[in-house]
């Protein structure tokens, strides 16, 4: 393997781990599924026109190979945090409240339908636009917005207005 | 009170929650890559050959318990419904259970090009064991096995969903696959569910047992390379059962049926 590969392999693994982890809610698929990409990757012999269309070429695959991965009807035990912690030292307060409010946050993301919460991810942890994300994701625009904004609308609802969605 | 940006606030979350470097080596390394795959296919497999269960559960209806009724299991042209409410209270259900977010998108059966009903979205917890003792150690829910032709090469699996909501019981001998998808209502107010297959079904009939339990049984449409596909239903008490029988004959799934004491169940 080529180094610009063994490269791009260590900058998107994180990327794609995490976007599958949200879609399959389940560490060992995600990390199936990831591995499997990467896999494709390296014997796949593409040529991107750049290092946002070989972003984009893995977020596609990485979709659907979860898509594909997925159990109409059942939702895999999620792990994402560990049990609540025991908080004992007045330095540790802090730092506690942090992994609470965190820990509320992802646990609002995951209960999303999966469509959502792949926009949401898409759009506020990736940073990709909506016409970005309806290429990605093989739907319209108006899908997207709208799913985008029942997503919001869902989280909005759960978390109180502690935060500022940017919405667009 | 100033808003904390859901954009920074969502990155920080999971960035100090999640964080994941891939092996190089493990990528490439063809037996790992194997193994992905053969851990892939045997869960496509399992779901694929059981077709699949769309449900909607209302726990939270008003439904007094008066008005509950024993499901009720029907044959559609694509596998089978159940419900415990009429046509017009579900598409309420439904509508109830959209606006409260619950409801994922439809579903869609491509081969067909028809859509499914809707599934649910709920945290739902799920265990796996790949033995019956390891289950029967861990496990409450009943679980009654049909005595299958034993094969030289076998494989089991069995999933538990939730507390007890449903399980799914899957055999391999040889070629042969035998499924079993038990979903216990007895805790729900009201359901309504379809279970269906890929190729659609045909050959709708009746099979009554020696102790007089009577089953629905249909014939999977899928081309003939795929071997014989047989599916059957019952309800039992609070629970319906679904088989699946994949290269048997009929009357080895008929003495399948004859084999187990649903009484369980009751």
């Amino acid at each position: 393997m080529d180094n610009k590969k063994e490269e791009a392999i260590e900058q998107y693994a994180d990327t794609l781990y995490k976007l599958a982890f949200l879609r399959l809610k389940n560490r060992e698929d995600a990390e199936d599924v990831v591995q499997e990409v990467f896999y494709k990757y390296i014997r796949a012999n593409m040529q991107f026109e750049s290092t946002e269309h070989e972003k984009a070429w893995l977020i596609q695959v990485t979709l659907n190979q979860c898509r594909s991965l997925w159990r109409a009807g059942w939702n895999k035990k999620v792990d994402i945090l560990p049990e609540k912690e025991a908080c004992t030292a007045p330095e540790m307060e802090q730092a506690y409240l942090v992994k609470e409010r965190d820990r509320k946050l992802l646990r609002e993301i995951l209960k999303l339908p999966g469509k959502y919460r792949e926009v949401i991810h898409l759009f506020y942890y990736e940073n990709y636009s909506v016409k970005e994300i309806a290429m990605l994701t093989g739907r319209k625009e108006n899908t997207v917005t709208s799913q985008l904004s029942r997503g919001r609308a869902l989280l909005k609802k759960a978390l109180g207005e502690a935060y500022d969605y940017e919405e667009i | 009170m100033i808003m904390r940006k859901f954009r920074e606030a969502y990155r920080e979350a999971l960035d100090n929650s999640i964080r994941y470097t891939a092996c190089c080596h493990k990528i490439q390394d063809e037996a790992e890559h194997r193994d992905r795959l053969r851990r892939q296919r045997r869960k496509k497999a399992v779901s694929a050959a059981a077709g699949f269960f769309v449900l909607l559960i209302c726990g939270f209806t008003t439904v007094k318990a008066a008005d509950y009724i024993c499901s009720r299991i029907s044959v559609t042209g694509f596998g089978f419904k159940s419900s415990t409410v009429t046509a017009e209270n579900l598409q309420e259900q439904f509508a109830a259970g959209e606006e409260a977010g619950f409801l994922e998108d439809w579903t869609e059966v491509t081969e067909k090009g028809i859509k499914a009903d809707r599934v649910i979205i709920e945290e739902i917890e799920e265990r796996t064991y790949t033995s019956y003792e390891a289950f029967k150690k861990q496990e409450t829910f009943p679980l009654v096995i049909p005595e299958i032709p034993e094969g030289q090469m076998e494989e089991i699996h069995i999933w538990v969903t939730g507390e007890n909501e449903a399980l799914t019981f899957w055999k391999k001998a040889d070629n042969k696959e035998v499924i079993l998808d038990i979903w216990n209502f007895g805790n729900s107010k009201v359901h309504a569910g379809s279970r269906n297959y890929p190729y659609g079904v045909t050959n709708e009939r009746s099979f009554t047992t020696k102790d007089g339990r009577n089953y629905l049984v249909v014939d999977s449409k899928a081309h003939e390379a795929a071997g014989t596909r047989i599916h059957t239903a019952i309800v039992v008490g609070a629970y319906e059962i679904y088989g699946d029988y994949i290269g048997y004959t009929e009357e080895q799934v008929y003495e399948m049926l004859e084999s187990m004491d649903l009484s369980l169940y009751e």
